[in-house]
């Protein structure tokens, strides 16, 4: 008999993966306004 | 249709490389992150690339460990900061490339210190192990969080420091499944992160929590196993040294392996 894979989660925690995407939203605009204040 | 997939990956990633090895030959004592940045941008408009999902990054000395505190993204933009003998650099440019999104990065170290290029070197032969490693481990039972841990225990148990945690989203690792999509063609905006990155993977995590679509990210908290093209970008440091390469794994059924498998190596498909 083969021997059972363990079991693996199949989503993500929800409340980290909004986290992710306020925060680099927010980190974007700095990014963007830092960006054009700064000569390239 | 699959196959036609992963080549239109290899052929941007090529591209990437190409323009950032390019580049990385002429680092010398005396640039700035500025200047080798618009160098690699020169490159890339050499070949007509115009949308990102970053554009070019490049940190010298220090700034390769990531130590500073606050917002990485405004952080690690480029800066008048100029590269001393004896000092590592990190190039690293995703440039998508008809249509096909690419992300490569090449660690360097300046000459003139013997000691550090030893250290650097020394740096080097262990992210070349990690890289034969993370074959194995992305193959594993163990799923997408167990290949981060592994490479993280991997990258302690020699004593080095997990910088790779200190991107936005900790990732190890991002999918380059789903592209050309419809905000690939975004145009630029300044410098850094780009639309086409933000919108994919914003989209990307909604649609996993919705629908059940894979979880675009290669972190700690990744469910299930990796599957299918990732941009993976192991990255360490030990004193003020900081290395890290990014190649492109290919996560199929019955087939794992990179696109280049030598560190900086040629994309061989």
């Amino acid at each position: 008999m083969e021997p059972r894979k363990p079991a693996l989660a199949r989503r993500s925690s929800l409340l980290g993966d909004a986290r992710i995407i306020l925060l680099g939203s927010w980190a974007f605009l700095l990014q963007l306004l830092r960006s054009f204040r700064r000569p390239r | 249709m699959r196959t036609a997939y992963v080549k239109g990956i290899a052929d941007a990633q090529r591209v990437a490389r190409e323009a950032v090895l390019c580049v990385a030959e002429g680092v010398k004592p005396g640039d700035s992150e500025r200047q080798v940045c618009a160098r690699m941008e020169r490159e890339f408009a050499k070949a007509r690339v115009k949308h990102w999902l970053h554009t070019p990054y490049a940190w010298w000395g220090e700034r390769t460990r990531f130590d500073w505190r606050g917002t990485w993204e405004t952080h690690a933009l480029p800066t008048d900061r100029v590269l001393v003998e004896g000092e590592a650099f990190v190039l690293d440019a995703a440039p998508i490339v008809a249509g096909f999104p690419a992300d490569f990065a090449y660690s360097g170290c300046a000459g003139g210190d013997p000691e550090a290029a030893r250290q650097h070197r020394a740096l080097l032969d262990q992210l070349t192990q990690l890289k034969r490693e993370i074959v194995a481990w992305s193959a594993s039972d163990s799923g997408s969080a167990g290949l981060c841990r592994a490479v993280a225990q991997s990258i302690e148990a020699s004593g080095s420091d997990v910088i790779h945690t200190r991107y936005p989203a900790r990732v190890l690792g991002h999918t380059l499944e789903g592209f050309p999509n419809w905000c690939s063609s975004a145009p630029r905006i300044g410098t850094g992160f780009q639309l086409p990155l933000l919108l994919t993977y914003a989209t990307g995590l909604v649609l996993h929590h919705l629908l059940g679509t894979r979880y675009p990210f290669l972190n700690a908290g990744a469910p299930g196993r990796p599957q299918g093209l990732y941009a993976v970008e192991p990255h360490l440091g030990k004193g003020s040294l900081g290395v890290k390469f990014e190649s492109v794994l290919l996560v199929d059924d019955g087939e794992t392996r990179w696109l280049d498998p030598e560190l900086f190596g040629e994309v061989t498909g």
